[in-house]
């Protein structure tokens, strides 16, 4: 099935003279299958980051389309189509409070589609999962390490239960068994039906890959097993 | 009833009072003689000016008169309150004005038709005075809450930017600003409620009872006047807040300034 659906998108960074193309439009193309692990590509500076948070709306595609589901994203509530597809900064954010606080915020204050509120047994496995066991619910976020933060952010972003996730560059800046650690959860949540588009310096197995050309166009390889 | 009349050589003696002033500033190079100085002849002539107008004013008390001059002030308002704001989006005048215009009108009328009972509906000597204190005293409240919230949106930009992409509506990341604007905007008003009275007595009673009223006559017009301020300001700001947030998003729900990189 497809997760999620992109066509003829024209994306651009920046405005008047200064703008520079990461997508031109014609054959900019891909699909998202539900449950593929897929590895965004390109050199620094060709808008991998942009092309993240164009694909969770937060900046505006000057035009194409995109589906979610096969659904438009004209029918959809941005705020809607961003619980289903959530993106991951590169930069963790964390909101003032305790690391309960933080993970429970979408729940207390946005009315997210997924309404249980989570038990506490149920944050300390999501925490466990991303080697956080050393840290506490009641720590305040703030206190945490980078490393750490990056993970809680992870974390959070997880128990809201998206259908894809956006994960912008979420290795740099971890040790590599954190690394691990992150990659390792994220192939967990495709294998749970969950789609996640990465980006990440380097190589990084994955299902399919789509290399940003930097000439305004993409390519898309799969996997040859 | 009236108040002693003070004569042009009284209101020079007066004026010495800015030079003592001045002096002070002089002397300790504080830089502040030639804004006191500027702010004095500002005040003889605006006020002169406005004394002026309101013997027309006054004199003529038709309808249309003391509604065009009101609306003057209704626009003068939302301009002069709009200037105090900083971080502030593009495109927020209609909707400010429109809020002061709500607030001040409902306020005004409603206590100058029933409360007071100004007979004929329109009288100048009511409706400009009145309106007046409504509108200056809600423009301060509206713009410090304008000011707080767009100071506290830049602030929180990345927090914000952070809710809307866990699927938060425009409404939900700002919420927490807006209390905080909120709060900003009627403190100052509920704290001149509750000192009114221990602490000062305010400017309209002060006139009241130096042009010979009496003193209960003078509180009870006191009360009227700070209940409708205070009801002024929370509408105006309320309504302020409520239009103007949504001018910090775009249409797909993101804080505008964030989209700068």
């Amino acid at each position: 099935m497809t997760a999620l659906k992109a066509k003829n998108l024209t994306l651009q960074r920046g405005q008047g003279q200064n703008s520079k193309s990461i997508l031109s439009g014609e054959q900019c193309d891909f699909e998202l299958q539900q449950g593929e692990f897929v590895h965004l590509k390109g050199d620094s500076g060709v808008g991998k980051s942009s092309l993240l948070s164009a694909l969770a709306r937060l900046i505006p595609i000057q035009a194409g389309e995109l589906y979610l589901y096969n659904q438009s994203a004209k029918e959809i509530e941005p705020s809607q189509w961003r619980q289903s597809i959530a993106f991951l900064p590169q930069k963790p954010i964390m909101f003032t409070g305790t690391v309960e606080d933080n993970l429970l915020y979408p729940f207390q204050h946005i009315k997210v589609q997924q309404k249980t509120l989570p038990t506490h047994e149920q944050l300390g496995e999501e925490l466990s999962s991303l080697g956080l066991n050393s840290i506490t619910l009641q720590q305040q976020a703030n206190t945490l390490s980078g490393g750490q933060q990056a993970r809680l952010a992870l974390a959070r972003l997880l128990i809201t239960q998206p259908q894809i996730i956006l994960a912008d560059e979420p290795m740099a800046n971890v040790d590599v068994d954190t690394a691990d650690l992150i990659y390792k959860r994220l192939q967990q949540f495709c294998a749970q039906d969950g789609t996640v588009l990465i980006t990440r310096h380097g190589d990084l197995q994955a299902d399919k890959y789509i290399y940003l050309q930097g000439n305004g166009q993409l390519v898309v390889e799969h996997e040859c097993n | 009833m009236n108040a002693i009349d003070i004569g042009w050589a009284q209101l020079f003696l007066a004026t010495l009072f800015i030079f003592a002033a001045g002096g002070l500033s002089i002397a300790l190079s504080l830089g502040l003689m030639k804004p006191l100085l500027i702010a004095t002849v500002r005040t003889y002539l605006q006020l002169i000016a406005m004394g002026l107008v309101l013997v027309w004013v006054f004199k003529i008390n038709e309808a249309w008169l003391v509604l065009a001059l009101f609306t003057f002030m209704l626009v003068m308002t939302a301009r002069v309150l709009l200037q105090r704001v900083t971080h502030k989006p593009p495109r927020i005048f209609f909707s400010t004005l429109s809020a002061v215009v709500l607030s001040g009108i409902f306020v005004t009328f409603s206590v100058t038709t029933l409360v007071i009972q100004v007979d004929p509906w329109y009288d100048a000597r009511y409706i400009l005075t009145i309106g007046g204190m409504v509108l200056g005293n809600s423009m301060n409240g509206i713009a410090l809450s304008l000011e707080r919230l767009f100071d506290d949106l830049h602030k929180r930009g990345e927090e914000v930017q952070q809710l809307v992409a866990l699927g938060a509506t425009p409404w939900e990341a700002t919420f927490p600003s807006l209390r905080t604007a909120l709060s900003a905007g009627l403190m100052p008003t509920i704290n001149s409620m509750s000192a009114v009275g221990l602490v000062f007595i305010p400017g309209m009673m002060t006139g009241q009872l130096v042009a010979g009223a009496d003193p209960i006559h003078a509180a009870k017009y006191q009360i009227v006047i700070m209940l409708m301020i205070s009801a002024a300001t929370a509408i105006g700001a309320i309504l302020s807040l409520y239009w103007a947030y949504q001018k910090a998003f775009d249409e797909e729900g993101c804080l505008i300034s964030s989209q700068a990189h």
